[in-house]
């Protein structure tokens, strides 16, 4: 009965691993982000070298180019090259699911480790469902995946059980190649060694190896091709007034269904650990979680990385929570039996092949036909420079491979020269649209179908549309009439 | 006073932060009282949505960490208010000073001399270009100074046929002898098409 159990509790992972591969799968997306990232890094592969100036865009400001995840554009990018765009895609998905199972293995330990597992697997789904939005193959996914094993190596360290160096060295190193987050790999333990004094001095776990591990972790993440430098230059990033332009570094929609669900369950999983599991540490649990609660206040970005403490956080609450009761363990313990394990897994399995079998198209969100277009319409290439909005702008930089220069792209750092404000009036037809195009010398537009840039465009006679199809158009400049 | 928080702006950071501190106070001095947190919980996703309920929010919070004063060790209370105040006081420091660099240029400038300027200096010739272009047409049949900066910068940007072109008309029209000893030296620098 209990190599049944064994074998039954091993099948219920595979299928609920499989189904959150496939649901990452499915909404697994391509988008401006993830085509600079392979263009970028389809030029290192060419070149052999990491390049010194900006290699696409034509406004970007003119200082020394750091490649901030080489690791990751250069993996993309052959990857884009040998297997095609799928490829890309099933990585990106693999990585960002592995920081999901992680997480929710992670949570779980001991005799409760089914427990947890159970109550923290609808977490998982949940949070992959409502972050589908900002999930796309880029860098942040490494990123995701990073954070992940860090919960669970600072985990290890404050359960008092050892970490080799080692670990946190090859995790910040590989992290720091991979995506500029891994500053966290630093952050967090240290974080969590000041925590530590929120506890009261006989619940309190020691912070040395804490910060012993940010230490090994402080020299990991300088293991980059700049050393120290890309450090610099991610500080950089972060104190940059053009990042807290971007969406993705703006405050959720608090009103909105996937925030209130967030919110809902990490005050739960807070409330649970404030009250069950080993009092060493509880304080500082909660804390930590309401420092990462701060910080996806502030920014959506930080959700992803709440979703993953909340599930981390939650299994294991819940486990312990079931602990305390033991009628109602033996109940769970006696209902999840060996076939309702085997039949939860075939249901898993078979909604896993059902979303993996569903067809993909990878270039559903950028400009294809309209760059294509631009680059052949049937009577040559249309005119220098080539606008199109901030989040297509990477597509144009894979697309144009080096033939042309970009207007913008996704790499908000290059353009604090008041770049991004231009391009954000000029996509939202903002009065002046018009003067700003001709200060660029944009003599043909990429616009997205419906967009008030659109409608401007198409109420101006100066400009000539050429081309539609149902995400995009192009527009060219009208030559001048002599006089 | 009904709308929800935005850390974009220094005032929603801090008050977001205040509100996240205050959390751990509740969840340290309500950890036996289930229904307390349920209530402050509560309240702290309604006060992200509608500010004025953080009013009702902190009172509660306060009111908890009161009644619960003896409990609550002081190197907690220490740790929790200082982090909270600190992370304030580095958002606010921290908050970007300077206003958006860009934006439409909806009057011409009143100095365009300047404003070329200030362009160059931060790192956007293009933008400079935008301006010298509004000052050559202002200048209209009397080409002078805005022609020759347009020249000069659509030279710099590589746009070499409209630079030779904009210069040829500043050649031939202009009265100002400053302005035509520079575009000769121009034309004698930038040699034969």
């Amino acid at each position: 009965m209990t190599s049944a159990r064994t074998a039954a509790r091993s099948v219920f992972i595979v299928g609920s691993a499989a189904l959150v591969v496939a649901v990452s799968w499915r909404f697994m997306d391509l988008l401006g982000d993830s085509f600079w990232t392979m263009a970028l890094g389809r030029t290192i592969l060419a070149t052999r070298t990491l390049p010194a100036q900006d290699p696409f865009a034509y406004t970007s400001v003119h200082e020394r180019y750091f490649v901030q995840m080489p690791a990751t554009a250069v993996l993309f990018a052959w990857l884009a090259a040998h297997a095609g765009l799928a490829a890309v895609a099933a990585t990106a998905a693999l990585v960002q699911a592995a920081a999901w199972i992680i997480a929710w293995l992670g949570s779980s330990r001991g005799s409760r480790g089914a427990v947890a597992q159970l109550v923290a697997l609808p977490a998982v789904l949940l949070g992959e469902f409502l972050g589908r939005g900002d999930l796309c193959a880029r860098g942040q996914v490494f990123g995701s995946l990073g954070f992940a094993i860090l919960l669970v190596l600072v985990d290890r360290v404050r359960r008092g059980r050892a970490v080799h160096g080692i670990a946190p060295f090859a995790l910040a190193a590989a992290w720091a190649n991979l995506h500029p987050s891994f500053v966290l790999a630093v952050a967090v333990p240290l974080a969590c060694a000041a925590m530590t004094y929120v506890d009261p001095p006989d619940e309190r776990t020691p912070a040395r190896p804490l910060l012993r591990l940010a230490a090994w972790a402080s020299a990991g993440m300088l293991v980059t091709p700049y050393g120290p430098g890309l450090l610099l230059d991610v500080m950089k990033l972060m104190r940059d007034p053009t990042t807290a332009e971007l969406d993705l570094f703006q405050s959720p929609n608090f009103r909105s269904f996937a925030w209130l669900v967030l919110v809902v369950l990490t005050l739960t999983a807070m409330s649970l650990r404030a009250s069950y599991g080993p009092t060493a540490g509880r304080a500082s649990d909660v804390a930590l979680m309401a420092v990462l609660l701060a910080a996806a206040c502030g920014a959506r970005r930080y959700g992803d990385l709440l979703w993953l403490t909340v599930v981390f956080q939650l299994g294991r609450s819940a486990g312990d929570a079931v602990e305390g009761h033991a009628a109602v363990a033996a109940a769970l313990a006696a209902r999840f039996a060996v076939q309702a394990a085997f039949a939860m897994a075939g249901v898993e399995l078979a909604a896993a092949t059902a979303l993996v079998t569903r067809p993909r198209d990878f270039l559903f969100q950028v400009p294809a036909g309209a760059t294509a277009f631009v680059q052949n319409s049937g009577h040559g290439a249309l005119p220098d420079h080539v606008y199109a909005p901030y989040h297509w702008g990477g597509y144009l930089d894979w697309a144009f491979d080096g033939r042309r220069k970009v207007f913008i792209d996704g790499r908000n750092m290059l353009f604090h020269n008041g770049v991004i404000e231009d391009a954000l009036a000029i996509q939202t037809a903002q009065p002046g649209w018009s003067q700003l195009l001709e200060s660029y010398a944009i003599e043909t537009l990429i616009t997205e179908r419906w967009s008030r840039l659109e409608a401007a465009v198409a109420n101006d006679p100066a400009w000539q549309p050429l081309f539609q199809d149902e995400r995009a158009s192009v527009y060219v400049k009208k030559p001048r009439s002599p006089g | 006073m009904f709308e929800p928080l935005a850390a974009q702006q220094t005032a929603g950071a801090v008050l977001i932060l205040a509100a996240a501190g205050a959390l751990v106070l509740a969840w340290l001095s309500l950890r036996a009282a289930p229904r307390g947190l349920l209530v402050v919980g509560g309240l702290f996703v309604v006060s992200l949505s509608a500010r004025a309920f953080l009013v009702a929010y902190f009172a509660t919070v306060i009111a908890a960490t009161w009644r619960a004063r003896t409990r609550l060790r002081r190197d907690a209370l220490v740790v929790v208010l200082g982090g909270t105040g600190l992370a304030i006081g580095l958002r606010v420091v921290g908050a970007p000073a300077s206003p958006p660099l860009g934006g439409p240029p909806v009057a011409a400038p009143k100095d365009p001399r300047a404003s070329v300027e200030a362009w160059q200096a931060r790192d956007n010739p293009w933008r400079a270009r935008g301006v010298a272009l509004a000052w050559a047409r202002a200048e209209k049949d009397a080409p002078g100074e805005g022609y020759a900066t347009l020249a000069q910068l659509d030279w710099n940007l590589g746009e070499r046929d409209k630079a030779r072109r904009v210069l040829q008309h500043l050649l031939e029209r202009t009265a100002d002898r400053d302005v035509l000893e520079r575009a000769r030296r121009l034309r004698q620098d930038w040699g034969d098409p």
